[in-house]
């Protein structure tokens, strides 16, 4: 006899028993209808296992070649006996053996299966933790993120067009602004014309026409009109890319929004990506090409330059200790002479009055000791002489007796006696003439030539009648004292104040205090500049660029000579006009 | 119960975890670490150019390097944008999708260093500074989620090995059952110990952890050995034994649900990053687009 009791745990956890009593030896188990107990599910063979017993109460079990086996207490086994408490295991569902009385009871214990609901429910609970359930979807997010990159970068710059007033456009500017240009940050348009257009040169014009790049060689300003650099006036113009109409810009060259250094380029390459080869840019140009510092070539061509001017100095007199000068021994420098403009850039002109005056006297007789011609043209000169002596024989005339003194009435012999003085005047005037022209003030610094002395033009104003009479019959070879000897640089003599003038120009060719010669310039060499001067840092030297010389815009370098005494002529023609001459 | 508990104890499968393992290491150094080592010479190459060369003004985004490097770095972020492309290409055959990700990480990687060169550590409060802190953030959160999927990945094949989710959450709902198939006919001292201690009586609609919790850890709560201690000794002789069962039931799901949550953690850091990292990217380039306009507008 096989009692079957089977207990369903439900959902709730209640319990249902099911008991059936099975009056059969042997007990058939599986899933076949054929079967005695039909076990329901996959997971059984059709015959799975069968349960028989003696009359002796011995029962055992065998498994019919089943799929999923047989077990007793945790063991496969193929045929065995089983007794109380053991367990018997076929397929997955377990029975605790009983037996009482020779009567075999097998209890098992199945769980209700989840309902479709509960499996919904728990799928549902399953992907509560997943991400995707926990937060917004991607696509969503990207939206978002793609609308406030496109507002913030795309439209928001666009509220304050045309009015300005909160300057949300610097969300597109490009970089930080020089500190050059710092004050008109926030107004875009007064660089940009208008929105979405790129910087052109009129608005650099609109405030930099007055500063130097809008200046020419006689400073004066090009109002509206190019620069000198674009004008053509620089050297740099007469190359094509340089050139207004080249296509390049103001903008092109000074970077904006790049902080302050990129507003004024200073690097070497900028020279020589041009200068490397100048003629491929130029093929006019007569520049030595100079690919950089190292191989920059000497100054003046790298040949000795000559002092052309027309006075005669003598550098080694002047330099000799204790000379005699008007207040005692005296003993000269080079700053005695050679004094920097207050820019400390260049020097001032000699001039004769401070430097030379206090040695050298314009004196011409003895008998007029403290009495010196003008440092004048060589007419004003002659009529100065003419003067003093005209002077001296009017004082003579007046010491002679009254027997010899000219009586009115006595015409003849006064117009005698006048054309007599007259002649001893001018002879007395022309000797001293000569003699300062030909051998003393004049000639000791000047080089003299004979006077032309064919008529002035009217308007010189002078009468043509008298001119001959009294003009000098000397002419003096003008100067033409160089100001500046290294045209296309600029040489800042105030920077070098700590090196003595010896160090650079003591010992070019030989000693300023040994040269004799006019000519002997003594400017120094571009060896020089290279002891302190070098392109990559290093050690107690000074890191260079072409700018530390050379200007790129013309109007940056100095006058190539000095500017011409422009008074005199504008004072004579003011006063011709006032006259009325022409 | 015994079986129930045999079913939950996974022990990690040695062959699925060194495959893991290798692939693992070969997505950071495919092929003995080719785009490592390709990515590390450009930038070194860009560096070296961005050194050499003195362009007039200075170095900014719009000299000749400038524009170089700015152009290689929109190439890199096409290309890192083509990987949410290639990797849905299952068809692809001309290269693998390891070999992609492998470059995707470290071209990410590398344009880090690249487009700091191409602006000239140039930043402001503009829209180009904005497109490089988008890119950073993409960067970021995709070493983050690279970080988390070397270091997390054995980990997970540890705790998984086959209990999903769904199973453990399942076997938690049986063990309940269980529990509440022990409280018939037990003393009210023995229905306080259990609600007290089980903090899930039914895990399908009771137990609400989160994803938040699971990710601090704080979803499954602890107790105190004492106070269980203390509470069963108020239980009847009578209902003991069924008492030290239920504890050592809820016991065992507190076990399955630290499991599941620890899960749910790792898996969440494996994907969270996706969250930043997809969303950034796409405003990246919106962001690197409007930047390329409005440079060469202005240019």
């Amino acid at each position: 006899m096989l009692k079957l009791l089977r207990t369903t745990i439900r959902l709730n956890g209640t319990r249902e028993l099911v008991s059936e009593a099975i009056a059969k030896n042997p007990v058939l188990f599986g899933r076949g209808s054929g079967c005695d107990v039909i076990l329901s599910g996959d997971g059984f063979s059709l015959n799975h296992a069968r349960i028989s017993y003696s009359a002796a109460g011995v029962f055992s079990i065998e498994d019919l070649n089943s799929l999923s086996g047989v077990s007793v207490n945790g063991r496969l086994v193929k045929s065995t006996q089983f007794t109380h408490g053991d367990t018997v295991k076929i397929g997955s569902l377990s029975f605790q053996v009983g037996i009482e009385n020779h009567e075999l009871t097998l209890a098992s214990e199945v769980y209700e299966t989840l309902k479709t609901e509960s499996q919904v429910l728990l799928k549902e609970k399953a992907s509560a933790f997943s991400v995707a359930k926990n937060l917004p979807s991607i696509r969503v997010l990207s939206w978002i993120g793609i609308i406030l990159v496109v507002a913030f970068a795309g439209l928001f710059p666009f509220l304050d067009v045309g009015t300005g007033a909160v300057p949300t456009r610097l969300a597109w500017s490009s970089g930080q602004i020089s500190s050059h240009h710092k004050g008109i940050e926030a107004n875009c348009v007064a660089c940009h014309d208008e929105n979405f257009s790129k910087v052109s040169d009129n608005s650099c014009k609109q405030c930099h026409a007055m500063s130097e790049h809008g200046l020419t060689d006689a400073g004066l300003e090009v109002s509206g009109a190019q620069s000198n650099y674009h004008a053509g006036k620089s050297p740099h113009t007469k190359s094509a890319p340089h050139s207004a109409n080249s296509g390049h810009t103001c903008a092109g060259c000074h970077q904006e929004h790049n902080g302050s250094e990129a507003l004024v380029p200073s690097s070497s390459a900028l020279c020589t990506s041009c200068h490397t080869n100048i003629t491929a840019e130029d093929p006019k140009s007569t520049l030595l090409n100079v690919a950089s510092w190292d191989t920059h070539p000497g100054f003046f061509g790298g040949k000795e330059p000559k002092d052309s001017g027309n006075i005669k100095l003598n550098h080694k007199v002047h330099m000799q200790r204790n000379l005699r000068g008007a207040n005692g021994p005296e003993s000269l420098t080079c700053a005695s002479c050679h004094k920097l403009k207050p820019d400390l850039k260049s020097f001032l002109p000699i001039d004769r009055e401070e430097h030379c005056a206090s040695c050298h006297s314009l004196g011409f007789d003895e008998e007029l000791p403290n009495v010196e011609v003008p440092h004048e043209e060589p007419d004003t000169v002659y009529q100065f002489l003419f003067a003093q002596y005209a002077q001296l024989q009017l004082r003579d005339s007046t010491k002679t007796n009254a027997a010899t003194r000219n009586r009115p009435g006595n015409a003849e012999l006064d117009l005698k006696a006048r054309e007599f003085t007259r002649t001893a005047v001018t002879n007395l005037a022309r000797a001293a003439e000569r003699e300062l022209f030909t051998r003393t003030a004049c000639k000791l610094c000047h080089e003299i030539a004979a006077a032309d002395l064919s008529p002035k033009p009217l308007s010189s104003g002078d009468a043509a009648d008298n001119t001959q009479a009294e003009r000098s019959l000397y002419k003096v070879i003008s100067p033409e004292i160089p100001a500046v000897w290294m045209k296309k640089a600029v040489f800042n003599h105030g920077a070098h104040q700590t090196q003595s003038c010896e160090s650079c120009h003591g010992s070019v060719v030989k000693s300023v205090a040994e040269s004799e010669l006019t000519a002997d310039a003594n400017m120094p060499k571009i060896d020089g500049c290279k002891n302190c001067h070098v392109t990559h840092a290093s050690v107690g030297k000074i890191v260079s660029d072409c700018t530390q010389c050379h200007g790129y815009h013309e109007s940056l370098a100095l006058p190539s000579t000095l500017p011409p005494k422009a008074a005199q002529p504008e004072l004579f023609s003011m006063i011709s006009s006032f006259v009325g001459l022409k | 119960m015994n079986g129930v508990a045999q079913n939950v104890e996974h022990k990690p499968e040695r062959a699925n975890a060194t495959r893991l393992e290798s692939v693992r290491e070969t997505f950071l150094f495919y092929k003995n670490g080719r785009w490592f080592w390709i990515n590390l010479c450009a930038v070194l190459l860009f560096i070296a150019l961005y050194i050499a060369f003195e362009p007039v003004g200075g170095n900014n985004g719009g000299t000749a390097v400038g524009y170089g490097l700015g152009g290689a770095a929109t190439a890199g972020i096409l290309y890192l944008m083509w990987y949410g492309i290639r990797k849905r290409s299952y068809h692809a055959s001309a290269t693998t999708l390891q070999g992609c990700l492998s470059a995707h990480v470290w071209l990410g990687v590398a344009l880090s260093i690249i487009v700091p060169l191409h602006s000239a550590f140039q930043f402001g409060a503009n829209i180009h500074t904005l497109a490089y802190v988008l890119m950073m953030i993409v960067v970021a959160s995709g070493v983050f989620g690279a970080i988390n999927y070397t270091n997390l990945a054995p980990l997970i094949a540890a705790h998984r090995g086959g209990g999903h989710t769904q199973q453990l959450l399942e076997q938690m709902e049986r063990l309940s059952r269980e529990i509440a198939n022990l409280t018939h006919d037990r003393s009210d001292s023995f229905i306080v110990l259990m609600k007290r201690y089980d903090f899930a009586p039914n895990p399908l609609t009771d137990w609400q952890p989160g994803l938040w919790r699971c990710l601090r850890r704080t979803a499954v709560p602890t107790f105190s050995a004492s106070e269980i201690t203390n509470l069963l000794a108020n239980v009847p002789i009578a209902d003991n034994d069924a008492a030290v069962k239920m504890v050592a039931l809820i016991a065992r799901k507190r076990e399955l649900a630290i499991r599941l949550t620890e899960d749910v953690r790792l898996l969440t850091m494996l994907k969270i990053w996706l969250w930043v990292h997809v969303p950034v990217s796409l405003a990246l380039v919106f962001a690197v687009a409007l930047h390329i306009l409005i440079v060469f507008i202005y240019r």
